[in-house]
């Protein structure tokens, strides 16, 4: 980013500030879950069992989210989801992006049969419905956190190939890449050095829809009963939970949808926010 | 004091950009008889394109704010046209030609139905007298076939056929004013004569009033009669050909002029002219010329100098002008 | 004058293999951007390649440097063949001939500080010890006319002219012999032109440079250049000492050339005559036969539409491929390239 790059408030500013506050926001919340929890996520109380939110009659300060059907507190289980949902979505961008944007760059720069190869396995994979192949492997292979996010990279990595092979083919044509080659820069140091740090703001910003993306897959694995493990509270674990009494206790599902909702609104904010701010060349 | 096709006093184009304001334009005024042949060059970051694109409103106003005490096109108030009014003006009162003919034509639509346009849309004319007026318009600007050339795609021609097609583009409605802007730098110098040749020639038989924007001061000389030179958003002299090329007044035209490429001085004998342009983010309460002018003094920059009149029909903006000091 | 060849194209030829059109039998059309052409070059000299779009000179500039693909024909760098040369060879090879490039926008990565970029090519040539590449970068900074300070900034901080002299920095840094700069001034405004021009004289003065000067602008270049090379359509049409071109040009695209540019005096613009070429410039994919020039040339013959001109020798180094300037009738067709041996080289 350049020393210019500077905040105005502008429409699209203000949403894609409202977008960052909202990650910003569930980060800290992952980050000081054991602080900021009022109570212990899985401490069970028979006697506090499906407490209502607190601003519903017989609602309680002690729960402000209320209770689900063992008497754990809604909003602790929330705030200490947000630690798995989110670790979730931070490793399978990791993942996702490194693979995705390595076999961009050398299919973009290099093109010929590398780049058809990967033009037809991305073809392959987005006409192959993602979340089917995310429960057969779960399911065959078993759940748990690395596999879940290995699966969610698998199915976002392609995300990455595509905008970065893109950017990599108009990057190679420029002046300052024929520059190192003739200065005689060896081609791995020119995609390091030269290639890479130019495609880095469309890898920012398909990161954090694809983030956003993550999120929600996740929540559904969850939910699916494939995902993360259920001794832990995710948001998707919690939906799950919560199926059966949807008639009866609404905030047991509304509440981590909510919690889903805005952190993926704030994803995609944030990610519109970026696109438009990396569009227009910096500078002249 | 007779019609003017054009009048602007004291115009101001700001962009915002980032956060930051970019003052493009900082009070140009200008006026054109009808007929009138003017010349305006400057680097780039003069604001000369901008001035001449405010003309009929073309700037993103989104991003440009246009200020004026006058900007008055053939009598009518252009800053206050709504969007209807101003497409009303862009044909028949004014008319533009730009430097990339690729990006101003349409890859989609026909040539003849490009050219025709504004015909058939100022005048109503259906396809098969629109197609006719085409390709004489075509012929006129010395297309080659035009009979086939009005059903092909801008690509299929080359650099020059495609400014040609721009040419009868902007000429179809004979316009009152014809601002052309660069409109032969992306071209080989071979063709540039030519069409330089062409526009003049069509110039001279509808007596069209016409604006040359360019960076180039030699390629005025063949062109216009009198000469606008602009430099950090304002003008800096004004003056009829005759005087300004001998007897430039202000430093920069004279380092302009010392710059240019020519065959009769070796490169050796040239003198450049130092530093570099202003940064148009900068407001600058002082001759902007002034950090790279040998004659500047502490009034320089510490005053920004008024464009007034020098005699010979010359205004400069200059505290010590080389020629016709007050 | 005496000074050894430092650089020698011998029946060069690159060519490109276009995109063949969808559906198309024909087999994919093979453009001939750079034909058959002999250029070289002595040591310390410095010659203008000019011409215009599609007449092949970038292209012959940077298979000069091995940057474009050389089909035919050979290229020799201070007596060695390096026309076949790969890898690691050509990697370090490369420290001895540098380009410079027409748009000083899109030459430099935006993403680097300028300290960055020149040092660069010092960390791949094996200088690696952070004060020696300071200094390195200081003293190139210098001598471009750019303060040192301006290393800790990024190219979108400077104008177009101070753009230029980074890019012309990074080019000398390595202290080549031989630099290849493709129209290092036409994207620069009328007096960042001057003023780059002269900054190329002072350098090629104290780094004892040998350029390949390509230009557009006849008028820009001929009084900075030693010899003047005038290309059409991937084949060269004339060359010899700069003062014999413009003063005794042969050949009716070079006299076109001269012609077209503007003088900046309205008294001689008002009467001089501007001969006007017929029509644009073929496309570089479908040449016309014959000489390639005949198309547009006002003063073409029968002949010139049959048989392609070789060059005549007019003493002094001055030649010319045109059949009406040929003494005694028209010249002798020009050697086919495809017909010359692969690598004829001694």
């Amino acid at each position: 980013m350049s020393p210019r790059f500077r905040l105005r408030p502008g429409r699209r500013d203000t949403l894609g500030l409202i977008g960052a506050t909202i990650l910003l926001l569930a980060a800290g919340c992952a980050l000081l879950a054991p602080w900021i929890a009022p109570h212990d996520p899985t401490a069970v109380s028979l006697l506090a069992r499906m407490k209502p939110p607190m601003w519903i009659d017989g609602g309680s300060l002690a729960h402000p989210l209320g209770t689900d059907n063992l008497g754990r507190d809604i909003l602790s289980r929330v705030i200490w989801g947000s630690r798995i949902s989110l670790a979730v979505g931070v490793a399978a961008v990791i993942v996702g992006a490194s693979i995705g944007s390595t076999i961009g760059i050398v299919a973009g720069y290099f093109g010929g049969w590398i780049d058809n190869i990967l033009s037809v396995v991305i073809n392959a994979q987005l006409s192959f419905p993602f979340i089917l192949l995310a429960i057969f492997l779960l399911a065959t292979f078993g759940g748990g956190f690395w596999p879940v996010v290995f699966v969610l990279a698998l199915g976002a990595w392609v995300n990455y190939a595509r905008v970065v092979r893109g950017m990599v083919m108009s990057v190679k044509n420029q002046d300052y890449v024929h520059a190192a080659i003739s200065v005689g820069v060896p081609t791995a140091r020119i995609l390091r050095t030269t290639v890479l740090p130019n495609t880095l703001s469309p890898i920012v910003v398909v990161a954090s829809f694809s983030m956003a993306q993550a999120i929600l897959a996740e929540a559904a694995l969850s939910f699916l009963g494939v995902g993360v493990d259920g001794s832990n509270p995710s948001w998707g674990v919690m939906l799950n939970d919560g199926r059966a009494y949807l008639q009866t206790a609404w905030w047991l599902t509304a509440m981590p949808g909510l919690a889903i909702a805005l952190t993926v609104l704030g994803g995609n904010l944030c990610g519109d926010w970026l696109q438009d701010r990396f569009n227009p060349r910096i500078g002249n | 004091m007779s019609a003017s096709i054009l009048d602007i006093e004291d115009l101001h184009v700001t962009f915002r950009q980032g956060g930051r304001s970019i003052h493009a334009v900082r009070g140009v005024s200008l006026r054109l008889q009808p007929g009138e042949v003017v010349g305006v060059v400057g680097e780039s970051g003069s604001g000369k394109s901008v001035a001449m694109m405010s003309v009929a409103r073309l700037l993103d106003e989104k991003q440009a704010g246009i200020r004026a005490d006058r900007l008055d096109l053939d009598g009518q108030p252009v800053l206050g046209l709504r969007k209807r009014q101003l497409e009303a003006l862009r044909g028949p009162t004014v008319s533009y030609i730009f430097q990339d003919p690729l990006s101003s034509l349409n890859p989609v639509l026909t040539v003849g139905r490009q050219v025709t346009e504004g015909l058939r849309r100022h005048r109503g004319l259906d396809r098969a007298e629109a197609r006719t007026v085409a390709i004489d318009l075509l012929r006129q600007v010395g297309i080659p076939s035009p009979e086939l050339r009005v059903n092909q795609h801008p690509h299929e021609a080359s650099g020059g056929m495609r400014q040609r097609m721009m040419i009868a583009m902007a000429l179809a409605l004979r316009p009152k004013l014809l601002i052309a802007d660069e409109p032969t730098t992306a071209l080989d110098v071979t063709v540039q004569a030519d069409i330089i040749r062409l526009v003049q020639g069509i110039q001279r038989e509808v007596g069209m009033a016409m604006i040359w924007v360019t960076h180039d001061l030699a390629l005025l000389a063949r062109v216009a009669r009198r000469v606008v030179v602009m430099y950090g958003g304002r003008i800096v002299e004004d003056a009829p050909s005759s005087v300004l090329y001998s007897a430039p007044a202000h430093p920069y035209t004279r380092g302009l002029l010392d710059s240019t490429s020519r065959f009769d001085v070796p490169f050796r004998q040239q003198t450049p002219i130092p530093g570099t342009p202003p940064d148009p983010a900068q407001r600058i309460e002082a001759c902007a010329f002034a950090p790279r002018c040998p004659r500047a003094t502490d009034l320089c920059r510490s005053r920004i100098p008024p464009l007034e009149d020098r005699g010979q029909d010359r205004r400069a903006a200059c505290f010590h002008p080389l020629t016709g000091g007050a | 004058m005496d000074q050894p060849v430092l650089v020698e194209a011998r029946k060069l030829s690159v060519e490109f293999t276009l995109r063949k059109p969808l559906l198309s039998r024909r087999p994919a059309p093979v453009v001939q951007a750079v034909r058959n052409m002999d250029l070289s070059i002595r040591r310390g000299e410095t010659v203008a390649l000019v011409g215009e779009s599609g007449c092949g000179k970038s292209t012959l500039g940077r298979a000069m440097i091995r940057t474009a693909p050389i089909a035919r024909g050979a290229l020799r760098f201070d007596g060695e063949d390096i026309t076949h040369l790969r890898g690691e060879a050509l990697r370090s090879a490369r420290s001895r001939f540098q380009m410079i490039f027409q748009d000083p926008y899109s030459s430099l990565n935006p993403k680097a500080r300028i300290f960055d970029t020149l040092a660069e090519p010092l960390h791949v040539h094996g200088k690696t010890s952070r004060a020696e590449v300071r200094g390195k970068v200081s003293e190139i900074l210098d001598a471009v006319g750019l303060s040192p300070d301006f290393a800790a900034r990024y190219p979108h901080e400077f104008s177009g002219g101070q753009r230029q002299r980074v890019a012309i920095a990074r080019a000398v840094i390595l202290q080549p012999d031989f630099i290849v700069a493709d129209e290092p001034l036409s994207a620069l405004d009328v007096s960042m032109q001057l003023q780059i021009l002269k900054l190329f004289d002072e350098l090629r003065d104290r780094f004892s440079l040998t350029y390949l000067f390509i230009s557009h602008d006849l008028a820009r270049v001929f009084s900075f250049a030693d010899r003047v090379a005038v290309m059409y359509l991937g084949q060269l049409v004339e060359i010899g000492r700069a003062a014999d071109i413009t003063a005794n040009a042969r050949h009716p695209y070079t006299k076109a050339l001269l012609a077209a540019a503007p003088s900046p005096d309205p008294e001689v613009e008002a009467t001089r005559e501007v001969p006007v070429l017929k029509g644009d410039i073929p496309s570089p994919a479908f040449p016309p036969p014959g000489c390639r020039f005949h198309t547009r040339c006002p003063i073409a013959m029968e002949v010139c539409a049959r048989v392609d001109p070789a060059m005549t020798d007019f003493g002094g180094g001055h030649m010319a491929a045109c059949h009406a300037v040929h003494p005694g009738g028209p010249s002798p067709s020009r050697p086919d390239p495809t017909e010359v041996k692969k690598d004829p080289t001694a």
